[in-house]
Order: structure tokens, then C-alpha cells, then sequence
């Protein structure tokens, strides 16, 4: 009996541990399957978002190409033709229209370059990041009753002129959205190039925004524009973060800087 | 020495289970559905500890005491068995409650007619022991069976996994033993005496596997 039980202990125990180890292995295996689905599910679902991101930009292009080159010349043709008309043989009335005829052609004419040369990132592509923002904040601040600030690290080189057009469209996107939305009149801008990390934080006195409300509306079907910054967001492997206080609401956008050979 | 650690050996069973106990009072992990291991550690800490003395000093124990201790071990064996239950009642969440309550009555049953027409409750009860090893046994491996099946990986430390772990490895060892520890007192007492070292030893490792779960996530 003694032997029965000596080997009866040794046989449960061999049982239960090799059981135990088949299990260990059968789950480590399920973990690394999953684990590699999510990872091809992450790189298919940056691909596509990659390619939405992509078609838009050349959309944006041929938009702003078709504007400054059909819509722009026809206006300035338009504005060359109304020139020729001699005021002297007008009536009153007649030269007020024509005058403020001129003065409608003239707006016309800047709104459309204005429009097209936001569409368009050629001064991206020619004079960087931090003077595309510069350009940006100078534009949005001229006229309107908004006060920019602008402090860019000059350290900060282009890496990766594709990320400067999705960094500079999230840029874009928000400041809109904090001039639509957020009725702000100090907005500012400041950004840091270290530790292989490039953060942007946008400061203004409006209506802010929270981190909870950014991650519920950029679900909603009318939050496009929220939608299209986390998609350019996932592209970058970046991150955003909304703080809110009274009177001072920021946006930090942090971006990984990836060295180029 | 040798004395010394014998001594220390034949208390393992008091001091085995205030490693988990202190570690609990020092981590006091936040996780839910741990009480019935907490309540088993404290009821095993105050049975281990009298049946021990009560052992240990029987030449100076009242009559009335003398030999009680395998009472207590009995008693034990049954808490171990209701307090698992309804652990594993607990981790296996609400879909399985009717099914555990079912098992809690019908091992009741089990022991109460054990007791009425087969064993003695103030004598090491063989039968009551195995029927313990063979429930906690069966329900940890029906455990593992289902994370198997499930589509769910958990990747993160779970403490319910370590004690499953630890209680599977003892009943598993424990089981020849307790099965024929009645038979094997009555016609080998001192190999008796080592196989309960030995059953100590795992009661031990089982007791160290609750600790880690209570201890949480190393930081490294």
C-alpha cells in the first residue's frame, strides 16, 4: 500500500503539472495569435486611415490648384475688364456700383487665394513647418478681433514632409475650430523639439474643450473635423490632450520625431 | 538543530498560513471575490493552530480534549471545501450561481451521510478528505478548461489563476494521501507520520501560491 500511495502522489502531481504546463503553453500561443491579429488589424486600420488622409490632401491640392488657376484668373480677367471702364462717362449712381463693384472683385480675389494657398501646402514644402504655422497665425490674426502669439523651436527641422502636413492640418483644424467654436480672442501657440518628441501646445482664453468631450464627439457623425485630427493623430503616433481651466484652455499635441538617415 | 527545525517542520501548518495572512495585511490587494480565501486563511490559522496545541501538549490537555485535534482537521477539510465553492462561485461570475449552489448541497448531503453511517467526526476522516480533493480537484479543473475554451486571453497578473494554480497542485498530491490515510495509520503509523509531513510541505506551497496572488504585480 505504502508504494501505491508513493506512486499514486507522483502520478497526480506528474498529471497536474503537466497539464498545468500544456495549459500555460495554450494560452501564451492564444495571447501571441491575438496579439498579431491586433497588430495586422492596427497596421490595416493605418493604412486605410493613411490613404483617407492621403486622397484628401491631393483632393485639397486639385481644389486649390482648380481655384487659383480657373477661379483666380477669372476673377482677376474679370477685375482687368471692369479696369477698362472709364468712370468719367457715368453717371453717380452708375460709379458708386462700379467702384464698389471693384472693391467686391478685389475681396473676392484675396478670399480665393487666401482659401487656395490654405488648401495648398506648398509654402510647407518650401519654407517648413514653423513658418506655415507663422503664415497661418499671421492670417487668422490680421483683421479678426483674435490676438496670436507664435513661439516655434527653431530646433525643429523637417523629418518627414508628409507628418508636416498632417501636424499642420491638426494645427489648422483646431485653431479653426477654436475661432468658430470657442469665441476666443488670445490665442497662442508655442512649441518644444526634444528628447525625440515634438509638442505643440495651443493656448486661449475661449471656450475649451475637455478630454471626455473631445473623445465623445470625434464618434459623432458631424464631428468630421475632430475625426479627421485623430485620424491624422494615429498616423503620426501621436497624442492630444485637452486640459481645461477657467479662462485658460490648452491643447498639447505631442509627435514623435522619426530620425532620417 | 535538528530539533529545532523539526520543531519548526511540526508547526508548519500554524505559520504556513500567516505568510499569506501578512501579506494580505501588508498588500491589501483591491481585487473583489477574494473574502472566501481570506476567511479560509483566518479559520485555518485558529483550527491549524489548536489542533497543533492540542496535539502537541496531549499529556497536559484536559480529557475532554485529548484527541480532538482530528475533529478539527475534519472541520477544516469541510471549510476548505464550502469557502472553495463559493470562491469559485465568485470568479466564475453570476451565469454559474445555481450550479455551485447545487454542488454546496449535495456535498453537504455527502458529508452528513458520511458522518451518519460511514465515518466517525472525531477521527481523521478519510472519505470526508477525498471527497474534498476530488470536488476542488474537479471544479479547478473545469477552471482551466473554460479559460481554454475561451476566446479571452487575459494577459494581466490574475490572482484568481495563482490560487486555482495552488489549490490544483495541492488536492492533486494531497489526494492519494488522503485516501488511504485511515488505513495507513491503523498499519504504518510513522510512514503515516511522514506522509502528513509531506502533505504539510504542499499545504505549504499552496499557501505560498495565495501570498503571491495577495502580493499583486512585481515593479520592476
Amino acid at each position: 500500500m505504502e508504494y501505491l500511495v508513493i506512486i499514486g502522489i507522483a502520478v497526480m502531481l506528474l498529471l497536474i503539472i503537466s497539464f498545468l504546463l500544456a495549459f500555460n503553453m495554450s494560452q501564451r500561443r492564444k495571447f501571441l495569435y491575438k496579439q498579431e491579429v491586433q497588430q495586422l488589424n492596427e497596421q490595416q486600420q493605418n493604412q486605410l486611415i493613411e490613404a483617407a488622409v492621403r486622397s484628401e490632401e491631393i483632393a485639397s491640392h486639385r481644389i486649390s490648384e482648380e481655384l487659383h488657376d480657373e477661379v483666380g484668373a477669372l476673377l482677376s480677367a474679370t477685375k482687368l475688364y471692369m479696369g477698362h471702364i472709364e468712370p468719367e462717362g457715368l453717371d453717380a449712381k452708375s460709379k458708386g456700383l462700379l467702384t464698389k463693384t471693384l472693391e467686391l472683385l478685389d475681396d473676392s480675389i484675396t478670399k480665393v487665394r487666401s482659401i487656395s494657398h490654405n488648401l495648398h501646402s506648398a509654402i510647407l514644402k518650401e519654407l517648413g513647418l514653423n513658418e506655415a504655422i507663422r503664415s497661418f497665425f499671421q492670417k487668422i490674426g490680421q483683421g479678426a478681433s483674435l490676438e496670436t502669439i507664435v513661439e516655434l523651436d527653431p530646433i525643429y527641422q523637417t523629418g518627414n514632409p508628409e507628418n508636416d502636413i498632417s501636424i499642420y492640418r491638426i494645427i489648422q483644424e483646431l485653431c479653426n475650430n477654436i475661432i468658430k467654436h470657442g469665441n476666443a480672442t488670445r490665442l497662442k501657440i508655442y512649441s518644444t523639439a526634444k528628447n525625440d518628441e515634438l509638442i505643440f501646445t495651443l493656448n486661449h482664453n475661449g471656450n475649451g474643450l475637455s478630454q471626455e468631450a473631445f473623445e465623445r464627439l470625434r464618434f459623432q457623425s458631424n464631428g468630421l473635423g475632430l475625426k479627421n485630427i485623430q485620424n491624422r493623430i494615429i498616423l503620426l503616433k501621436g497624442a492630444i490632450q485637452f486640459e481645461s481651466e477657467p479662462d485658460n484652455h490648452s491643447i498639447v499635441l505631442k509627435i514623435p520625431l522619426i530620425k532620417t538617415a | 538543530m535538528k530539533d529545532f527545525l523539526t520543531i519548526i517542520w511540526e508547526w508548519s501548518e500554524v505559520w504556513a498560513t500567516i505568510i499569506p495572512l501578512t501579506i494580505f495585511f501588508i498588500k491589501k490587494p483591491k481585487e473583489k471575490n477574494l473574502q472566501p480565501v481570506i476567511a479560509y486563511l483566518v479559520i485555518a490559522f485558529f483550527l491549524n493552530t489548536f489542533s497543533d496545541i492540542i496535539w502537541k501538549f496531549k499529556d497536559d490537555m484536559p480529557v475532554i480534549l485529548q484527541g480532538k485535534n482530528n475533529l478539527l482537521y475534519n472541520i477544516h477539510s469541510i471549510c476548505r471545501l464550502m469557502l472553495f465553492i463559493v470562491f469559485f462561485k465568485l470568479v466564475e461570475g453570476t451565469n454559474s450561481k445555481r450550479r455551485f449552489h447545487w454542488l454546496m448541497y449535495i456535498s453537504a448531503i455527502l458529508i452528513i451521510v458520511n458522518f451518519k453511517f460511514f465515518g466517525e467526526f472525531f477521527k481523521l476522516d478519510s472519505p470526508l478528505f477525498t471527497l474534498e480533493a476530488i470536488v476542488l480537484l474537479v471544479l479547478c479543473i473545469l477552471y482551466f478548461l473554460q479559460l481554454l475554451k475561451s476566446e479571452k486571453v487575459n494577459a494581466q497578473f490574475d490572482p484568481f489563476l495563482i490560487i486555482i494554480t495552488g489549490l490544483a497542485i495541492y488536492e492533486s498530491a494531497s489526494f492519494f494521501i488522503f485516501l488511504f490515510f485511515d488505513e495507513l495509520v491503523l498499519r504504518n503509523t510513522p510512514f503515516a507520520a511522514i506522509l502528513w509531513k509531506v502533505h504539510n510541505a504542499f499545504y505549504l506551497i499552496f499557501c505560498i501560491f495565495i501570498a503571491r496572488a495577495f502580493y499583486g504585480k512585481f515593479k520592476y
